[in-house]
This record gives C-alpha cells, sequence and structure tokens, in this order.
C-alpha cells in the first residue's frame, strides 16, 4: 500500500512520513499541491492524506485533481482550520476528516479502514 | 458616528472572526509540528531501548525543531496579542509603519498569500489619528484582494509617499482585473467612514490609498 501526504507544513509533514515509515507503512510526502500532482505522474498511490488548507490549491481542489490522474486512490483529509464548510465538503469527499495536531495511531487506523473500504467510525471525524 | 459604530458591528466582527480564524489555524499548525516531532523524539527512544544504538543526531535535529516552532508560536502569540489591544480604543493615534508591519504578518497566514516587499526605510514616522481597528480590517481587505490578483507565487510591493496633505500608500506589482474592480464594496464602505480615498495607479501597476490630513495625521520624519 503506498499513501502519498501533502502539507505546506514542511517539518510537519516530514516527520509524520517517517513515523509512518518507521511503522511499515510505505509513504512518501509533498510539499505542495504541484509537487503532489509531479509525484502522482510517475506513482500510483492507494491512499492520499491531504491537508485542506495549502497555497494554490486547497486539499479539495486537490483531491478532484488527483483523481482524475488515478479514480482508485482514496482520500484522507487533514486540517488545522475546522471550518463548517471545509468540514461538510471534506466529510462528503473523504473517507475520514481528521483534526490537527494529529494522533499518529488515529491516522494509521484511518489509512487501514479507508484501504480496506471499512465504513469510517463517526468518532474520528466529530472532532473539530 | 452612526455609520462608524453600524460598520464597526457589521464589518468589525467579521474581521475579528476572520482574524482569529486564522491564528488558531497557525497555532494548530505549530502545535501539529511540535506533536510530531516530539513524538518522533519518543518513537527513537523506544527503538533504542530495543537495543539499536541512539540518534543522537537525530533527537539534536527535532529539539532544535521544536525550539524553533517553539519560536514561531511565541512570534504568533505576539501579533494576536497586538492584534487583540486594537480594539481598547475606538479612536487612537498609530504609527502606520507598524499597523501595515501587523497586518501584512497577519495576512501572511492566509493560505493565497503573495509574498510581501514593504519599502518603509524612505519614510519617516508616520502618525494617524484613526480607528486602528476598521484601518486594519481596511489594509487586511485591500492586502486580501492584492494576493488574489497576484497568486501566491507572486510579491506585493508596498511603499508609503508622505505628501503635504496626505500620506499614500502603494500598492504595486498587481495584475489587474477588469472584472475585479477595485476597491471592493467592504473596502469602500470602511473607506468612506475613514474618510480614505482610493484609486488605480496612473500605469495600472496597482492601486493606491490615501490616508488625509482630515485624520490628524502628523509627520515625524527622521525621529
Amino acid at each position: 500500500m503506498k499513501v502519498l501526504l501533502v502539507d505546506d507544513q514542511t517539518q510537519f509533514v516530514s516527520v509524520l512520513t517517517k513515523r509512518l515509515n518507521m511503522r511499515g507503512i510505505d509513504a512518501t510526502c509533498a510539499f505542495s499541491p504541484d509537487e503532489a500532482l509531479a509525484l502522482s505522474d510517475n506513482a500510483r498511490f492507494d491512499i492520499a492524506v491531504l491537508d485542506v488548507k495549502m497555497p494554490g490549491l486547497s486539499g479539495i481542489e486537490l483531491r478532484r485533481l488527483l483523481h482524475k490522474k488515478n479514480q482508485d486512490t482514496k482520500f484522507i483529509f487533514l486540517t488545522g482550520h475546522g471550518s463548517e464548510d471545509n468540514y461538510k465538503i471534506g466529510s462528503a469527499e473523504a473517507a475520514f476528516f481528521l483534526p490537527k495536531p494529529l494522533n499518529i495511531e488515529k491516522l494509521i487506523e484511518a489509512i487501514r479502514q479507508t484501504a480496506s473500504e471499512e465504513k469510517p467510525d463517526q468518532s474520528f471525524n466529530d472532532e473539530r | 458616528m452612526e455609520k462608524f459604530i453600524e460598520l464597526l458591528f457589521e464589518e468589525g466582527l467579521s474581521f475579528f472572526g476572520q482574524i482569529n480564524a486564522s491564528i488558531s489555524h497557525e497555532l494548530k499548525n505549530i502545535l501539529a509540528t511540535v506533536s510530531e516531532t516530539s513524538g518522533l523524539i519518543s518513537d527513537l527512544i523506544e527503538i533504542s531501548e530495543s537495543g539499536k544504538p541512539l540518534d543522537i543526531q537525530a533527537i539534536k535535529n527535532s529539539s532544535r525543531e521544536i525550539a524553533d516552532e517553539i519560536q514561531r508560536g511565541f512570534i504568533t502569540i505576539k501579533q494576536m496579542n497586538t492584534f487583540a489591544h486594537s480594539v481598547d480604543n475606538s479612536f487612537g493615534e498609530i504609527t502606520l509603519t507598524d499597523t501595515l508591519d501587523l497586518v501584512i504578518n497577519l495576512s501572511q497566514f492566509l493560505s493565497y498569500a503573495s509574498q510581501v516587499e514593504f519599502f518603509k526605510q524612505e519614510v519617516g514616522e508616520v502618525k494617524v489619528f484613526t480607528c486602528p481597528f476598521l484601518l486594519q480590517d481596511l489594509l487586511y481587505q485591500v492586502l486580501a484582494f492584492a494576493y488574489k490578483l497576484t497568486g501566491h507565487k507572486g510579491v506585493v510591493r508596498i511603499s508609503l509617499v508622505n505628501e503635504e496633505k496626505e500620506t499614500t500608500i502603494v500598492f504595486e506589482n498587481i495584475p489587474l482585473d477588469e472584472t475585479r474592480p477595485f476597491p471592493e464594496i467592504r473596502v469602500q464602505k470602511i473607506a468612506d467612514v475613514l474618510g480614505i480615498s482610493t484609486g488605480i495607479l496612473p500605469n495600472r501597476t496597482g492601486f493606491f490609498i490615501k490616508i488625509p490630513l482630515t485624520l490628524k495625521t502628523m509627520y515625524k520624519r527622521g525621529e
């Protein structure tokens, strides 16, 4: 299973990727939507974990572009904002909508459930 | 006065909420980074407890990153505090360059923010007697508008021109769009109340706002 993490908070996403790798998950990170799109030209990701608020393109817009490149990719959104609009759109378009700061064990569980297409446990989604 | 109070309720609360939300987003990002980095330190220690050598360099790097994020947090909280105190008095004297510095910093939390070059060395200290909160609101909305036109990879250039009867804040290097006229309604409403005039630069490289002497502008050049 290949996981792509996209966030403009470079230290955050680098360390998160490293920690996922340490737990046996094949994760790669991108620091911008442009970089994520370039990476997805050369690799097929099973799951993309996207920050909602990024310069240039929101995570929700990026999801649409990544979905065009690979319709099998599933999505998880991260947010530090918790705006009602983002939450509603995000919940409709992704399996999970996780708040920052993140609990890595919850992220791993979300990745596993998303990969196996289990229905989201709302306890992951209800914290805004 | 009635118009002023109406505007404070109508626009001011919305602006206060907007800034509050963007600062809380920034603080959450900082906490998320601190949380992940400290989590990495715990992971490295756990690995070392199972017999592998402790990666001292990785611990040092993580510790430095946490210190950097804490510093970023302090700066953000200082900006939040300065902004919060801008409502202490409905009217008061502000230093225009300080207000612009604060608003530029706050506007940089916008996801679509362009870079900003603020040329303030050439001007002296410009004091303005105004409603500090509404002036911040106006400057923030003007910057947000400029960023939307310039894009997050562009650079907005800001300069001040002190003239006999007014101070002009010039926003340049902005690709104007005829379908999105300047100023927007919200900016125009605040400008009307504060007696500020606005316009497009003659060479169409951006726009300006003029703060007139009627706001009791005093120049203290060279101080």
